[in-house]
């Protein structure tokens, strides 16, 4: 009766212990990082075994010639392939612990990748029971995805337990690894890089704009084009009369012999019709 | 991992006639701004550079659109035909530019001519404006 009062903890604890649920972890991807989006690390994405990771592909690459985003982890076998905008990749449950690269196969050069840990579960020190001690609730006994049984009550008394064997659960596949669509709120859920010139200024002018926007850009660059020449014209026009003036007045102070000398030195250098013409104009200033 | 022999090569080529013409038209503007004719020395040299690196270009540009996938996608027909006709357009007028241009000498460059000249070139100009805003679109936009 006192050992089915004692095992009685036991087999209630390990009937309601929950089975692991594998949490899955948020990350987004874009140019070019992978973003915890449950800690807005850039840095880390740090789980716990058996969790997976839903990665969100938030931005399309910067150059498309560039490649398409990947979800890559070496250790574990992942590779996602091509990503598009929109999609996401969700990874099968991490069995291994450790610390890995989390990358983007297109991209690695460029710095997308992030450092992926995965934790062991976590191993409570047990402290040493007391006869008075209560058994622990065993509510949140899996609230991090371990299964932990919480300690026992013992008198002291060894009493062999029969063999129990706890069957390690699978961990619960709570998504479909592979690729899928992201909803728009996952999309408006990823961060900004603060380095990226949205990040600077506040506002994307990036995407999502009709390729025509570049005729809007073109009619301001033109107009100013066009502005520059008949600027230049203008001005090259108010030179050319400045210099005539000075010319004709030059023409009016000198001697009538020297005027055929400068026509005919300025001969030399212009055509034979400007040169006719510049002869003209000066006979005409000296008549 | 990004396969270099996968890169384009028209945007690697495409700067020397962008930056050889651009300063070619201001040499030009200049010249007529300031009256002084020493400038017409440096747009010859400068658009002799241009206009010899447009065939590398053109022919690069088309190779690309041959061997970068994301040019076959019917996202980018549009701006990326438009690039094309204007980059083109650019293209014939600096060559045109630049071959009547040589035809005149430095006194000739008055008047009528002055304005041909500076209409001739600025309208590769705004040509050359539009073949970069669209190729922007092309790899930039959304």
């Amino acid at each position: 009766m006192k050992r089915t009062a004692l095992l009685l903890p036991v087999f209630v604890l390990w009937a309601t212990a929950a089975p692991a649920v594998a949490a899955t972890r948020q990350v987004s991807s874009g140019n070019y990082y992978f973003q915890d989006n449950e800690t807005g690390s850039r840095q880390q994405v740090v789980v716990n075994k058996g969790d997976q990771i839903t990665v969100t592909i938030a931005e399309a690459p910067v150059a498309a010639f560039l490649g398409a985003h990947t979800v890559d982890i070496d250790e574990m076998n992942v590779h996602s392939g091509d990503l598009t905008i929109g999609q996401t990749f969700t990874t099968p449950a991490l069995t291994k612990v450790g610390t890995f690269s989390l990358y983007c196969d297109n991209h690695r050069n460029m710095g997308h990748q992030t450092r992926l840990v995965v934790k062991a579960p976590p191993v409570e020190s047990t402290p040493a029971p007391t006869q008075d001690s209560e058994p622990a609730p065993a509510g949140d006994a899996s609230s991090n995805g371990s299964n932990l049984l919480q300690p026992v009550p013992l008198t002291g008394q060894a009493i062999p337990l029969p063999a129990l064997t706890v069957p390690t659960p699978a961990p619960a596949t709570a998504e479909p690894a592979g690729v899928g669509e992201a909803s728009p709120g996952q999309l408006r859920a990823a961060g900004v890089d603060p380095d990226s010139l949205e990040g600077l200024i506040g506002r994307n002018v990036g995407g999502n704009q009709p390729w025509t926007r570049a005729l809007w850009f073109l009619l301001i660059g033109g107009v100013a084009a066009v502005g520059a020449a008949v600027i230049a014209i203008v001005r090259g026009r108010s030179l050319a009369a400045v210099a005539a003036v000075r010319e004709a007045k030059r023409s009016g102070t000198a001697q009538s012999s020297s005027g055929p000398r400068r026509s005919s030195g300025r001969s030399r250098k212009s055509s034979p019709r400007k040169a006719s013409a510049s002869g003209r104009k000066s006979g005409g200033r000296r008549r | 991992m990004l396969n270099p022999f996968s890169l384009p090569l028209h945007p690697a080529i495409n700067h020397f006639p962008l930056a050889m013409l651009s300063v070619a038209w201001a040499c030009v503007l200049i010249r007529y701004a300031t009256g002084n004719v020493t400038w017409d020395g440096r747009v010859r040299l400068f658009e002799v550079v241009g206009v010899a690196s447009l065939p590398f270009t053109v022919v690069a540009a088309f190779i690309d659109t041959r061997g970068i996938d994301f040019l076959l996608d019917p996202r980018v027909d549009a701006p990326l035909i438009w690039h094309m006709t204007s980059g083109l357009l650019a293209a014939i007028v600096f060559g045109l530019h630049y071959f009547w241009r040589r035809t005149k000498e430095p006194a000739e460059l008055t008047g009528r001519n002055a304005i041909q000249d500076i209409a001739l070139i600025t309208f590769g100009m705004i040509a050359l404006l539009g073949a970069g805003l669209l190729g922007a679109e092309v790899v930039y936009g959304g």
